[in-house]
């Protein structure tokens, strides 16, 4: 039984010109103690999944399908239960800690604003669990005392991801913990996440647009493309078993910079106008390099494929590769 | 050869790009709040201007029965002064409008060239400019309109304006000033130096095409204010008391204790007029965002 | 220190010997003193490209404000070919940086978002390749072309919010190709761009340093991409240059602890963590069980 499980979950946004449906049919599930990630370039809709997920949408979204959080659909329940079901429920740690963290509060002060809002504490109370969730993330109690601004980008993201632990939550969707930091920070931080997943057994979603730092810290990946899943694999198997030519791609992104002569791979062309609602075709076919006759007419569906699914013609047998696009 | 493909744009017509103040007038009318504000503004502005054609008889006339109630004759009663309420209302109109205009256009001009001072070039002369901008904001306004304006009695409209604008420029040039200084550390600036460009050229076509909502909005505020501020000084007996306006109306029929006598129309209609001229400016303000974001201009 | 970066080399473009920027500020009260820079010599052969690599607060954005005249060195010399770069007057600037370009991190920040991208295009031309207003218009085309940008026409008269990300990026570049520079900064030119668009942008810049001979200082603190575009690497640590040389041997050889972490923490798809758990303790523990930032 998973603690979690997303069933055709659709978003969509009504714009000024024209709506946008930024998730399509999206179904997958996480199981406690796992750290799945989900991974998608800007505009394939995994941010707005993580909201979604965290009741984090703005009002305006259109949202419908199933999210049944450990038996209980949170679609169906409105704002004061959410807020409720946030303590051991599910929790979002934000994006970027500069803009997630109110400036004129230490980091002391964010704690006690979460914390007395979800339970009863004391303060001294809230100081000790607070010092306790910092050293939990590798950072001294001395911190609390600290502004927003005088952390480094990487300290921000742990007292993030410190706050949103003492909320004891059993789900933490993740939203892009490491975008805009350095290489080095990048991998503390995802390790920390990884670390504090084995020893506190929270579930974990990853959300990423950098593939190669999400396999390798989590065990399952799920590829987004224009509102999709396209492909969810173990992520220690993405190397070798990649079937989606849109996964294949970006694993070819990754070169070695070791190697004697490196160049990057890309993928050409952009990323579909998800205004124009197409539900006929493949909508990776346009950039995809195999693609055929029947990849424009009609959309493939997920279907089991090798160690997982993948919703490609080419990938779950429908068409051969005999014929290649010039 | 290293390509991308071209823009998409979805598939409707290429709208015909409109310019100047056809665009100005549709993006506001689009705003529910701003339409309102435009139809207002505009009803007075032409109640103004056909004052004339409009206007029962010649708001000067003093030869009516004064202090009657509304009747076939005068619709809105007469003033204490035997003047036909109505028409003086109608003529009154003017001076608002043209002290509102005045002092907002004056008011957010000066805001805007200190402000650009300040901001862009900041040192000793932004630090100048900017004492002599938190000096005035300091000194109450009231008082000091008052001051002015008793030292300049009688003066008129020029007067007026000239006080009003004395006060209120400075909150606009703080903002603006603000404004600039934050702009200026942008990348797109930085960009335009190093593509040689000089000063002047980047304050003109790189900083003030991003404060178009700002500059709107403080001589939306200002113009509020402003036909307040006018008001209120004419009410205390500050302006020409021989003008046809709202504000001398009012002192008139305080003056004359209208309300006790039951001739409440003569308080009531320039009143209302005031509240109306200023809550068309508010109103308007709500449809300055919609001016200066380029993705709602386009369409 | 190699040979071919020995100062006082006259064919190389950009020659930085023993550049220093000291920062005095305050900090509660006590006056603090930081050095952003301190002590970098590197020299940048013409048509070629260096890649500079570090994390931030490593004095990367310095130094490449030192270089562009926008800030100067406490002390050491900067020259541009003739040009003593650290002691040029503020009138001088305008005239340096025909020569220096700058390409920005940011695409959603270094483009005005109410000029059109014509008229961005332009001002270098009209500036420093005496151009009349009216007459930019093939120029202008031509650019965008060479950039990818194609049919051009179509972007000529677009606003930047109408472009994605990697297509602004080409603006950028276009714009600091008009005036024909000598060198051209790039700050972290893809690092906010998906990393599928990459690759687009990296070619871009390899092929024209190979068509029109431009030198390019390629500042980041990704080791993947500087490997694919630069011919030499600076590592930079807290101000320092810690290693440098030719490219592919820095990757392949260090000699740095500093540059071994760096190369270590690139993201391999079919890496594993249980597979350099070693090197994952070193990071750790090298900086301290508890992280704090020094002050």
């Amino acid at each position: 039984m998973s603690l979690l499980a997303v069933k055709d979950l659709d978003v969509t946004y009504p714009g000024g010109q024209a709506a946008i449906t930024a998730v399509r049919g999206v179904s997958f599930s996480l199981n406690s103690g796992e750290l799945a990630a989900l991974v998608g370039e800007s505009g394939s809709g995994k941010s707005t999944v993580g909201h979604a997920l965290t009741g984090t949408l703005p009002g305006s979204a259109i949202v419908s399908g199933n999210v049944d959080f450990d038996g209980t659909d949170i679609m169906s329940m409105d704002a004061r239960m959410l807020r409720k079901s946030r303590r051991r429920g599910i929790a979002l740690m934000p994006q970027n800690g500069l803009n997630a963290l109110n400036p004129v509060l230490t980091v002391e002060g964010h704690f006690w604003d979460v914390l007395r809002s979800h339970e009863r504490v004391r303060r001294a109370e809230a100081r000790q669990l607070s010092a306790a969730m910092l050293e939990k993330v590798g950072l001294s109690g001395s911190v609390l005392r600290r502004y927003p601004h005088e952390l480094s980008g990487g300290m921000r993201q742990r007292v993030c991801l410190a706050i949103v632990l003492s909320l004891q939550p059993r789900v933490i969707v993740f939203d892009e913990p490491t975008t805009a930091l350095d290489v080095l920070t990048q991998q503390q931080v995802i390790q920390t996440i990884a670390e504090l997943q084995r020893s506190e057994g929270f579930a974990g979603l990853l959300i990423s647009h950098d593939l190669g730092l999400a396999l390798e810290h989590s065990s399952r990946a799920l590829i987004m493309y224009a509102g999709r899943i396209v492909e969810e694999l173990p992520s220690h198997r993405a190397l070798d078993d990649a079937r989606h030519p849109y996964t294949r791609a970006l694993v070819d992104c990754y070169s070695d910079a070791r190697a004697d002569e490196v160049t990057l791979a890309g993928i050409p062309g952009s990323p579909p106008d998800l205004s124009l609602g197409q539900e006929s075709s493949c909508l990776f076919a346009p950039r995809c390099p195999h693609a055929q006759q029947l990849c424009s007419t009609e959309r493939p569906s997920l279907r089991s494929v090798g160690s997982g699914r993948a919703a490609c013609f080419l990938a779950d047998g429908t068409l051969s590769e005999a014929v290649h696009a010039s | 050869m290293n390509t991308v493909a071209v823009a998409s744009s979805p598939a409707r017509p290429i709208a015909r790009r409109r310019r100047g103040l056809t665009l100005v007038v549709a993006t506001l009318w689009r705003q529910p709040k701003a339409r309102a504000g435009l139809i207002i503004l505009l009803a007075l502005v032409a109640m103004a201007v056909l004052a004339p054609l409009v206007s029962p008889y010649s708001p000067q006339v003093s030869t009516f029965p004064p202090m009657t109630g509304p009747s076939a004759a005068h619709l809105l009663g007469t003033t204490g002064g035997g003047q036909d309420v109505l028409s003086q209302l109608i003529y009154g109109a003017r001076d608002s409008l043209l002290v509102a205009f005045g002092a907002g256009i004056l008011a957010t001009l000066l805001a805007l060239a200190i402000g650009l001072l300040a901001g862009y070039l900041s040192g000793p002369a932004d630090s100048v400019l900017n004492f002599l901008m938190n000096l005035l904001l300091v000194i109450p306004a009231l008082p000091l309109m008052i001051i002015i304006s008793t030292y300049r009695k009688g003066g008129g409209i020029l007067t007026i304006v000239l006080v009003i604008v004395i006060i209120s420029w400075a909150f606009g040039g703080r903002v603006v000033r603000s404004r600039v200084m934050s702009l200026r550390s942008l990348d797109f600036v930085t960009a335009a130096q190093f593509s040689g460009d000089r000063t002047g050229r980047i304050i003109v076509r790189e900083i003030l095409p991003n404060m178009v909502s700002l500059v709107a909005a403080i001589f939306f505020a200002t113009a509020t204010g402003a036909v307040l501020a006018e008001a209120g000084l004419e009410f205390l007996g500050l302006g020409n008391p021989a003008t046809v306006s709202w504000g001398t109306m009012l002192y008139w029929a305080q003056t004359y204790n209208v309300l006790a006598q039951g001739q409440w129309a003569g308080i009531f209609a320039p009143g209302l007029c005031i509240a109306l001229l200023a809550s068309a400016f508010a109103l308007l303000n709500f449809g300055v965002d919609e001016l200066s974001n380029p993705r709602l201009r386009e369409a | 220190m190699p040979a071919e970066f020995a100062a006082g080399d006259r064919a190389a473009l950009l020659t930085l010997e023993s550049v220093t920027k000291v920062f005095r500020g305050r900090r509660a009260g006590q006056s603090a003193v930081k050095r952003a820079v301190d002590d970098v010599s590197f020299a940048i052969q013409p048509g070629t490209s260096l890649g500079l690599i570090g994390q931030s607060g490593s004095g990367k954005t310095t130094l490449a404000r030192l270089i562009t005249g926008v800030d100067t060195p406490t002390s050491g010399s900067i020259r541009l070919g003739d040009t003593q770069v650290d002691q040029l007057h503020r009138r001088e600037l305008r005239a340096y940086r025909h020569g220096v370009q700058f390409v920005f991190q940011d695409p959603y920040a270094a483009l005005n978002p109410a000029s059109r991208i014509g008229y961005v295009i332009s001002r270098p031309l009209v500036n420093y390749a005496g151009v009349a207003p009216d007459q930019a218009g093939s120029h202008v085309l031509e650019l965008l072309a060479k950039v990818g940008l194609t049919p051009p026409e179509q972007f000529e008269p677009k606003l930047p919010h109408q472009l994605s990300g990697g297509q602004r990026q080409r603006v950028v570049i276009a714009r600091a190709l008009a005036s024909r520079p000598r060198l051209i900064v790039a700050d972290e030119p893809v690092s906010m761009l998906d990393v599928s668009l990459r690759a687009g942008i990296i070619g871009l810049l390899r092929d024209l340093r190979e068509s029109d001979g431009i030198s390019l200082l390629y500042i980041t603190h990704d080791l993947l991409s500087a490997r694919a575009v630069a011919d030499d690497l600076v590592v930079l640590q807290d101000g320092r240059v810690v290693e440098q040389g030719p490219a592919r041997q820095v990757v392949q050889h260090p000699q740095h602890e500093y540059t071994r972490r760096l190369i270590d923490a690139l993201p391999q798809p079919g890496r594993r963590p249980a597979d350099t758990a070693d090197q994952r303790e070193k990071t750790t523990t090298s900086q301290g069980g508890r992280l704090e930032r020094a002050d």
